[in-house]
């Protein structure tokens, strides 16, 4: 037998890894053309505000949320207080509204006819001053994106300190410090590593927002990138813009790398146990409380119950087939792409698992690379690339579809699912990833000492263990999908809508109140979807206890 | 089976120092050999290739003739008919303890994989556990579910990685009785790994030195380390 047959995840890697970066070839090389007039009056007057809005957007919803979803997640580990185990679940529960249809809801409510100014007139007889009091603004925007985001650091947070924090902070308990001591002179430090994962995610999903940046009016990087392309078809100032947002991203990736230190964080620790919580009194308990309960006031109970009662208002008209239509396109595609992200992702991880080389270690790099590229990027890197595929297939369209339009390929949803695949992809790696971790090499070397081949042990052994870990990665990618709009809305095929389209569409006509069975329907979706997520983690944590 | 090593030397990726520098052993069919040596000594390393978990080493290795590493060959560890007990065991979790054991029985019948199931389990006395899961034995009891999944299919050749790392001093005494036993009804060729001259003394007709990747002493047990 030949000694280094290349084996079938080598090859597969290989093609999935390059698959993956090709399609910048072409936005990179766009760069190197001479920029139009458009590009100098952008960069003369307005690339000064979007880095600003930007950077201003980015910074303050970062540090919003950092600062809810510490405190939260300090709370809910280190205290007991009435419904506390109510609200360890329910503050995950704001990640299941996107922060667009946040910022729809919100923006009607505080409207002239919303219900917060009409009630404020008919209590005080005066509104408040829209001059003073507008959402549609810089702070409304960072509002709404740290209300929706600050789950993200809640949960990664929670679970660190439930998780491997405990026996740090009953230490720092036995040195006397005092509960908020320990807060800042122990937990801080020894989750930085964690504090710092979920900010970069918070940071990136500021950079990649559209819906709400667009509806307030605030110019931003995706939102020019947009503008650009759609409004004044420059697309090489498009290219431009995404060339200098993938900079900051670079350095941001950069960054965090620096400040997360050599210590990689992981939630996957073997022994822990449960931190014993602190019982809260009196005042003080009702403070808790208070304070958990209105940020899930202002994160899910209100907003859907805005939503709820403009459903029964609207119900009759938008509850048609068309909904359930959109319903099934908007899962339709989050399970086709959740599959091919999951099987792409178990070869890379089996790869990295099996190899350990540089080359295992780079494909793994190049299928975390997605999340990081902001929505408006992944778009027009996809259109470019789908484009020149089209003319570079032409032949063949010509000999197997006559009479097709010229663009076959970027008119149909294998460019939406493309996309979906490109930017989502590390969300299911990252599980599967961590899923092998858990397993380690031992049952394959085992397997294959039984005489068992590759496929074999892959499918009677690893697949069965690796179980849980898919189903939390399809669960996470299609929550993700489910929610995402702008690439559903710039690249999906013509005449075809996803829930979260529609939604956009009616807020776009001012509509917001039709919106809300479409918006219900995501909500609702997403929100079964956490939760169903959130019992898998708590279970396999208990596993992990018993063994 | 009869194995013979020639000048087998190995590095793990990255690493400057090999973990085996020019290893020459043979054995012969039915034999019971040690490999002996302090922990990062490359005993391991060792069994790890000729179990053929790794294949970068230069050197050779031939079993009953068949050259499973070489310049230009490498036989997968699936197919070399070699059984292995893992250190920690590596018992599948989500499988009870007879299907761990016919795992690698897959190309029988499945009256004869019955009925070597039950042979194997006979054979290390664990009859009554055959529908338990491995967390739900103690480790002396996993180790043998071990052995038998191991010798199940009636491999050539049995390589064991620290066989009583795991268990408790009492019971290390008594089983290793047990595998002797075990390994003397199965009249197979025998590589065990260990650190503890005990486990030498009581099982090895012949031992083999290990000291930093370098073998470097081999002969029987009063030849060795007695001295
Ligand atoms: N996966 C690995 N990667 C790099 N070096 C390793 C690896 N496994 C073992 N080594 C090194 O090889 C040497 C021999 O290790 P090993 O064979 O496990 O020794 P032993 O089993 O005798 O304790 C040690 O120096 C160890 O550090
Ligand atoms: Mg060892």
């Amino acid at each position: 037998m030949l000694k280094r047959k290349p084996g079938f995840y080598g090859i597969a890697s290989t093609i999935i890894a390059i698959l993956l970066i090709f399609p910048f070839g072409d936005l990179i090389l766009q760069l190197f053309q001479k920029p139009n007039e458009n590009w100098m009056e952008i960069k003369e007057f307005l690339l000064r505000d979007y880095i600003g809005n930007t950077l201003i957007l980015v910074f303050f919803t970062a540090l919003f949320s950092l600062l809810i979803g510490t405190t939260l997640a300090w709370l809910i580990s280190a205290y007991d207080f009435p419904l506390r185990k109510f609200f360890r679940w329910a503050l995950i529960l704001p990640l299941a509204i996107p922060s667009y249809i946040l910022a729809y809801t919100y923006a009607s409510m505080s409207s002239y006819t919303g219900v917060v100014q009409v009630t404020l007139r008919s209590w005080l007889g005066t509104g408040l001053d829209q001059r003073y009091f507008n959402i549609m603004s810089m702070p409304g925007a960072i509002f709404i994106l740290s209300i929706s985001l600050m789950p993200y650091i809640y949960m990664i947070l929670r679970a660190f300190m439930e998780g491997q924090s405990a026996s740090l902070i009953e230490s720092g308990r036995m040195l006397g410090k005092s509960h908020l001591g320990i807060f800042f002179k122990v937990v801080v430090p020894v989750s930085r590593a964690a504090l710092v994962a979920g900010t970069s995610l918070v940071v990136l999903e500021v950079l990649s927002d559209y819906g709400v940046a667009s509806y307030f009016g605030i110019q931003t990087f995706s939102t020019a990138i947009f503008r650009s392309w759609f409004s004044l078809g420059d697309i090489d100032s498009a290219i431009r813009l995404a060339a200098i947002l993938m900079v900051f991203v670079l350095a941001l990736l950069f960054l965090e790398k620096i400040l997360r230190g050599r210590r990689s964080y992981s939630m996957s620790n073997t022994k822990h146990r449960p931190l014993s919580r602190k019982e809260l009194k009196g005042p003080m308990a009702f403070l808790a409380t208070s304070y958990a309960g209105i940020i899930l006031l202002l994160g899910f109970l209100i907003p859907v119950g805005q939503l709820i009662y403009w459903a029964v208002l609207t119900y009759k008209d938008t509850l048609g087939n068309e909904a359930w239509i959109l319903g099934l396109n908007t899962l339709g595609i989050a399970v086709i792409s959740a599959i091919i992200i999951l099987v792409f992702g178990i070869i890379i991880a089996n790869y990295a698992r099996l190899k350990n080389n540089l080359l295992s270690k780079i494909y793994s790099k190049i299928s975390l690379l997605g999340y990081s590229i902001p929505g408006a990027v992944v778009a027009i890197t996809m259109i470019l690339f789908f484009i020149h595929l089209d003319r570079w297939l032409a032949p063949l369209y010509r000999i197997i579809l006559p009479g097709a339009p010229a663009l076959v390929l970027s008119m149909s949803l294998v460019l939406l699912v493309s996309a979906y695949v490109l930017r989502f992809l590390a969300v299911g790696f990252q599980s599967i990833d961590g899923g092998f971790e858990r397993i380690g090499r031992k049952y394959h070397d085992a397997s294959k000492m039984l005489g068992h081949g590759e496929a074999s042990t892959f499918f009677r052994v690893d697949l069965p263990m690796l179980k849980p870990a898919l189903l939390s990665g399809f669960s996470l990618v299609c929550i993700d999908i489910i929610k995402e709009l702008p690439l559903a809305l710039i690249l999906r095929p013509f005449n075809f809508n996803t829930l979260a389209t529609k939604v956009f569409d009616y807020a776009n006509d001012e509509r917001i109140p039709e919106a809300s069975v479409h918006s219900l329907l995501i909500v609702l979706i997403v929100a079964i979807g956490i939760l169903i997520l959130n019992k898998t983690l708590d279970k396999e944590k208990n596993n992990e206890h018993k063994n | 089976m009869n194995i013979k090593i020639e000048n087998l030397t190995f590095f793990y990726p990255g690493n400057k120092k090999p973990s085996l520098k020019d290893i020459n052993l043979e054995i012969k069919e039915g034999e019971i050999v040690s490999i002996f040596g302090e922990s990062g000594s490359g005993k391991s390393t060792l069994l790890r290739l000729l179990a053929g978990l790794e294949h970068k080493g230069s050197g050779t290795i031939d079993m009953d003739g068949v050259r499973v590493l070489g310049p230009n060959s490498f036989v997968q560890p699936e197919k070399r008919g070699v059984g292995m007990v893992f250190q920690d065991y590596a018992l599948f979790p989500n499988m009870n303890i007879e299907k761990n054991i016919a795992f690698g029985l897959n190309k029988m019948s499945n009256d004869k994989k019955k009925a070597r199931v039950k042979e194997m389990l006979e054979l290390v006395n664990l009859e009554v556990f055959a529908k338990k899961y491995p967390h739900e034995l103690s480790g002396g009891q996993q180790q043998r579910v071990a052995l038998a999944r191991a010798l199940a299919p009636a491999p050539g050749c049995l390589l064991l990685d620290e066989p009583f790392s795991n268990l408790d001093t009492d019971l290390q005494v008594r089983i290793r009785g047990e595998l002797k036993e075990i390994l003397l009804k199965a009249k197979v060729t025998t590589i065990f790994v260990t650190h503890d001259r005990a486990d030498v003394r009581a099982l090895a007709d012949r031992v083999a030195v290990l000291c930093e990747g370098i073998m470097v002493n081999l002969g029987t047990v009063e030849e060795t380390i007695d001295q």
